[in-house]
């Protein structure tokens, strides 16, 4: 993150150093992480990539500014700081814009964020392509996007919900293979 | 309807999708993941494996820039050009908001 303090009280290279220093997550959960910082980072300036958010997140979670749920799984916990992390991004840059109008005496009216609108736009058509193969993912996805349930989605379709978890499979097996393919933002 | 809500409809659907897939991401099993790093002609298994490329060695083009102190291998002139072309169509698009819910 462009503005971030020094964090790990350790010199961590990479994420698996930081998250390795206290034998946090297992080489499985890594990975699973891996996955998931890639898709979070997507919506992301390009300066910020998936490691830099995925090692922020073992930083504040060793450090202490973020404290683990009692119940919560570690994995779980850090997908949710990054989670935490890609927001509190967001929120920075709004109140960066808001200040910018300000200072230049625009209106002060509710005005959208462009970078925001336009990464969100290019994110949603980059998963349109991504599962251009598959017109059922595309469907549940679609729904999901409108706040539907699965089951509204299901009947939306029109399809059983063993067909729905079979989707629902292969979009995860989609997930997964992205987020593990080589190639670096 | 507002103009702020023709607008932020992206984020919302974004950020609704985004929380479904890292809810699927969470729930892959271990064995989903190995066959689908398999896919990709991984092994997990392998020290030094491919699929842990950025987490357990730096390979990122920003990792590589910082670690041979290149400066100018970076996508920021792409994205500034994107986001440049972004400012100049957004006031479009909201004035075309406006006079859309004018009419209404």
């Amino acid at each position: 993150m462009p503005q971030r303090k020094m964090l790990v009280p350790i010199l961590a290279e990479t994420p698996a150093q930081a998250a390795r220093a206290q034998n946090l997550v297992s080489d499985m959960d890594l990975l699973r992480l891996k996955t998931i910082a890639r898709w979070h980072a997507r919506g992301l300036p390009a300066d910020v990539g998936w490691a830099d958010l995925l090692q922020e997140a073992f930083a504040r979670v060793l450090d202490g500014s973020r404290r683990q749920p009692q119940g919560l799984s570690m994995v779980v916990f850090v997908a949710g700081v990054m989670r935490s992390l890609k927001s509190e991004h967001w929120r920075r840059a709004g109140r960066e814009l808001h200040y910018q109008r300000a200072q230049a005496a625009e209106p002060r009216e509710p005005a959208p964020d462009p970078e925001r609108t336009m990464a969100a736009l290019q994110e949603l058509a980059a998963i349109d392509r991504l599962f251009a193969d598959d017109p059922v993912v595309l469907q549940i996805i679609a729904g999901i996007g409108e706040g539907l349930s699965a089951e509204q989605i299901r009947t939306a379709i029109g399809i059983s919900s063993t067909e729905y978890d079979s989707a629902r499979k292969r979009m995860r097996r989609v997930l997964i293979r992205e987020g593990l393919t080589c190639r670096q933002e | 309807m507002s103009t702020r809500m023709n607008i932020d409809w992206p984020q919302l659907m974004l950020t609704r999708i985004a929380a479904q897939f890292e809810e699927e991401l969470l729930a892959a099993s271990d064995e989903e993941i190995i066959a689908a790093a398999k896919d990709l002609g991984m092994n997990p298994g392998m020290q030094g494996s491919a699929a842990f490329a950025g987490i357990k060695y730096p390979v990122g083009a920003r990792q590589l820039r910082e670690f041979f102190g290149i400066t100018d291998w970076s996508s920021a002139p792409i994205e500034a050009q994107r986001l440049a072309a972004a400012r100049e169509l957004l006031p479009f698009l909201v004035a075309r908001a406006r006079k859309h819910q004018d009419e209404k």
